[in-house]
């Protein structure tokens, strides 16, 4: 499933494109930037002009067909030239503001001229940064720069009028091309053969002029650097199953939080039925590489530690959108709290008498015997957010560790008590890691999350019943983050009628799962998910969750879809 | 403004009905300070169609709809069409039965009542504009179930029974969904007549335009509805919030304009600063920056 993550600045382009364009489907071939990574108003605006006026289907063939050849960046420059006159006079009498934003984008361009070294001068010494110059200089009605016949006649007919058609005025661009490039093979190359305008060379080419429209294909960003069993353990880990070490889970964990009794305790009232035999483990976290005891604790250390560096580092990539986001969230959660308010009464120095405070006046000589009634939100809920760390998980790492800090800050600036853990399941034991606690004053923790192993979903849940426990609040919500696929490498034990261990996989980890959600209900906890998976899998979350679920297509959709679940949530706690 | 209703095509029979009715209920002279000219007129034939036959059957109408479709300016008109004082009562979180009836108070020696708005509509014969009705909580909405069903009283402990005049109509309004609000109860919603306000038209749009701002120049009636226009469908397409798309805001920034102020600075009091994301802002700047010229000074756009 690729996903499409923007920046703020990348957002803010297709946005200027969409607009031009009136529609917000509209997946655009190109967008401009300034030399310092601003998107270029102007330019962005024409690309969404192109959507609105020409054939955008017939556009982008026109672009496919020299696609990859060593001219291409100045192709779609030229390109880009007579489709914005074109498009400037068909949207003129629709929009008299054009007139003036092209002017400002002319202007921009001679004062960024005026900044340049003579390096970047020597660089822009062409054809293309000529024709550009001559452009905006006609623009403004300004004395454009002296060009040799050939150079003039070509930029004549890069004027290209209003009144073209799509086929006009790519039969114009074809001729163009021909004639002054003698380029005539527009049916574009083979892959293997086409030369990648990317990396270093891209940057180089992005100096031909002051504003430059690229391609899109920079836009689409990997959710994860990680691959499939390269940025952790993995499952093989977890095959190596033999030992069933509390002390193996102590190096690569780091210590329980419970003590050697009450992890026996625990065990006892957790890992019954079909859990009988398997593990639990709490802890904080991975403990640091250099003091890891064995290979095994090393490995994993190294790979968290690298994990939280590239999340912490894909959090701040897009921080400007991130902080957007946890200020909407937060605005939806406290408008969800604001509806069930209640007034308060508040003991106070003035106010209504309060008859049942009115002994500390005689008897403590304290003036604190009125009260006032206060509408401001008080939770009296916690949330607590579990996260799958298993191994399914390894593409969207980085993605999940911001969402869920995104919440965790929305949730945390509201007032709620709120503590996001992770659980994955390694040789018998299922771990809970505890990335931000209730009490904790930020949620930096939950950048330590990374996925390995495998899920057991059911012996999780039992073990987010003990953590929902310690939150000491009223009531209790739980958010699960998953792909409604239970899968342990330890088998369902025999129990009841079931005389036989059966994987913990399919309808049987489904079954495991359903119960434990039913039984968490039973305790007053809201028990909700968030669903990642597949059609396939929809089933599942639909069996389990009994329809108190959001099924998001996307991990960037998280933190939207925690906002309607958490207002239902909150709705029906009242 | 019975011409107005003929200028938007009401029907005549619809006319002829609130002649006969403001016939009938002539408005008392006391109450004139209440009988206010709405500053904006509502455009739309069809909604005024429905909404009038629907006040001289004698229902109570709900308004519901998004922002800036108008409600409120409908049933200001309404209540100027049909000659009626208005009593506006907005709905919060904490409003409960003695804010809407009344409430005892001290008067020199004794306690007596002070009627609250609801009450006083109800004697005067006045329409009550119950302003987002669903910011309230249900527990206090029941002490309306009387006055807005057949029974038309309002019984007030400790007090008499009163009956509804029967000019009184009451006109609430809802955005569903929108932040603070809940699901109005069933029992309250079957005493009203329900009209979902459609959006207003780029048509309506520039009539409200050119009717507010008779010197604003036609190109720019056009530009300043189609900015309306964008910002509608980028809060759509949830590019940016239901902030944005400010109908008063871009009243209030043209006005500001006229005044005298640029427009980049007028629009930015009216629309772009209401969001106080800067992320969003921006984006809301670049909508505005592509239909209307910022630096320019007000010649350019009034005649």
């Amino acid at each position: 499933m690729k996903k499409y993550l923007y920046t703020a600045e990348q957002r803010q382009a297709l946005n200027i494109v969409w607009n031009a364009a009136g529609r917000y489907d509209y997946n655009p071939p190109f967008v401009a930037y300034n030399p310092h990574g601003v998107p270029e108003f102007y330019l962005n605006f024409v690309v969404g002009l192109s959507d609105k006026w020409f054939d955008t289907e017939k556009l982008f063939d026109f672009f496919e067909s020299y696609a990859g050849t060593a001219h291409q960046k100045v192709f779609d420059n030229i390109t880009w030239l007579a489709l914005e006159n074109s498009l400037y006079e068909k949207e003129l009498p629709h929009r008299p503001a054009l007139k003036i934003m092209r002017e400002n984008h002319a202007l921009g361009f001679f004062r960024e001229e005026s900044t340049m070294s003579r390096q970047e001068w020597m660089a822009k010494n062409n054809l293309l940064y000529s024709l550009l110059s001559e452009r905006w200089a006609s623009v403004l009605g300004r004395k454009g720069p002296v060009l040799s016949p050939r150079e003039k006649g070509l930029a004549k007919r890069l004027k290209a009028g209003g009144g073209l058609s799509t086929d006009g005025i790519l039969d114009l661009m074809r001729a163009i091309l021909k004639d002054y490039f003698l380029f005539s093979r527009f049916k574009g190359l083979p892959n293997a053969l086409k030369f990648h305008f990317k990396g270093k060379l891209a940057d180089l080419l992005a100096r031909f002029a002051s504003a430059e429209i690229v391609r899109t294909d920079t836009l689409e960003i990997r959710s994860s650097q990680g691959k499939p069993g390269g940025s952790s353990s993995g499952r093989n880990f977890s095959k190596r199953r033999k030992s069933e070490s509390k002390n193996e889970m102590e190096a690569c964990f780091g210590r329980s939080l419970y003590s050697p009794t009450e992890q026996a305790v625990l065990e006892h009232s957790l890992c019954t039925d079909g859990d009988s035999g398997r593990h639990l483990w709490f802890a904080r976290g991975v403990p640091d590489s250099r003091s890891a005891k064995t290979p095994d604790a090393k490995a994993i250390a190294v790979n968290a530690e690298k994990q939280y560096q590239k999340n912490r580092s894909y959090y701040a990539a897009y921080s400007g959108r991130n902080s957007s986001t946890i200020r909407h969230l937060k605005a939806q959660i406290t408008g969800a709290l604001s509806q069930h308010a209640e007034p308060v009464p508040i003991a106070s120095r003035s106010g209504r008498l309060s008859a049942g405070r009115v002994w500390r006046g005689t008897v403590l000589h304290s003036s604190c015997v009125f009260e006032r009634r206060m509408t401001e939100p008080q939770p009296d809920f916690s949330v607590l957010l579990l996260l799958d760390a298993s191994a399914s998980r390894l593409e969207s790492q980085e993605v999940i560790a911001s969402q869920a800090y995104m919440i965790s800050e929305s949730l945390r600036l509201c007032r709620i008590p709120v503590e996001v853990d992770a659980f994955r399941s390694l040789r018998g034991f299922t771990v809970f890691q505890i990335l931000k606690s209730y009490r904790e004053g930020n949620s930096l923790g939950v950048f330590r999350y990374f996925s390995s192993g495998w899920n057991r979903d059911g012996l999780a849940l039992k073990a987010a019943g003990v953590r929902l426990k310690a939150s000491g609040t009223g009531s209790r919500i739980l958010l699960v983050l998953t792909d409604a696929s239970p899968n342990d490498a330890e088998p369902v034990s025999p129990y009841g009628n079931r005389p036989l261990p059966l994987d913990y996989s399919g309808s049987a980890g489904i079954e495991e799962t359903a119960r434990e959600i039913k039984a968490l209900r039973s305790k007053n906890v809201q028990a909700s998910a968030i669903f990642l998976g597949e059609d396939s899998e929809a089933k599942n979350a639909e069996k389990i969750y009994s329809g108190n679920f959001v099924r998001i297509h996307r991990s960037d959709e998280i933190s939207k879809a925690v906002g309607r679940l958490l207002k239902d949530n909150i709705s029906s706690l009242y | 403004m019975l011409d107005f209703l003929s200028e938007e095509k009401v029907s005549k029979f619809i006319i002829d009905g609130i002649k006969e009715y403001r016939q009938k209920y002539p408005a008392e002279e006391a109450l004139n300070s209440r009988i206010v000219r709405p500053r904006y007129p509502y455009y739309g034939h069809e909604v005024w169609e429905e909404a009038a036959s629907a006040v001289l059957s004698g229902a109570n109408l709900l308004l519901t709809g998004p922002k800036a479709t108008g409600k409120n300016v409908l049933a200001e008109n309404l209540a100027y069409v049909f000659g009626r004082p208005v009593w506006n009562i907005s709905f919060h979180i904490n409003i409960d039965a003695s804010y809407l009836i009344g409430t005892d108070t001290f008067d020199g020696e004794k306690v007596v009542f002070r009627p609250g708005p609801v009450y006083q509509c109800a004697r005067c014969g006045g329409f009550g504009v119950l302003d987002e009705i669903n910011m309230a909580k249900n527990e206090a909405l029941v002490v309306l179930h009387e006055i807005l069903d057949y029974r038309h009283t309002i019984d007030i402990p400790g007090y008499d029974s009163i009956k509804v005049n029967p000019a009184t109509r009451f006109i609430a309004t809802m955005n569903y969904g929108y932040a603070g609000t809940r699901e109005l109860n069933e029992a309250l919603t079957s005493r009203f007549v329900v009209i979902s306000m459609p959006q207003i038209s780029m048509e309506n749009l520039q009539k409200l335009l050119q009717h507010t701002f008779p010197s604003l120049k036609k190109k720019w009636i056009q530009q300043f509805a189609l900015l309306f226009d964008d910002l509608r469908r980028k809060a759509e397409a949830s590019e940016v919030s239901e902030r944005a798309v400010d109908l008063r805001g871009l009243m209030d920034a043209i006005r500001l304009m006229q005044n005298g102020l640029s427009a980049g600075e007028a629009l930015n009091m009216g629309i772009t600063n209401k969001s106080f994301d800067p992320y969003e802002r921006n984006l809301i700047r670049d909508v505005i920056k592509a239909r209307i010229p910022q630096n320019l000074e007000n010649q350019y756009f009034f005649e």
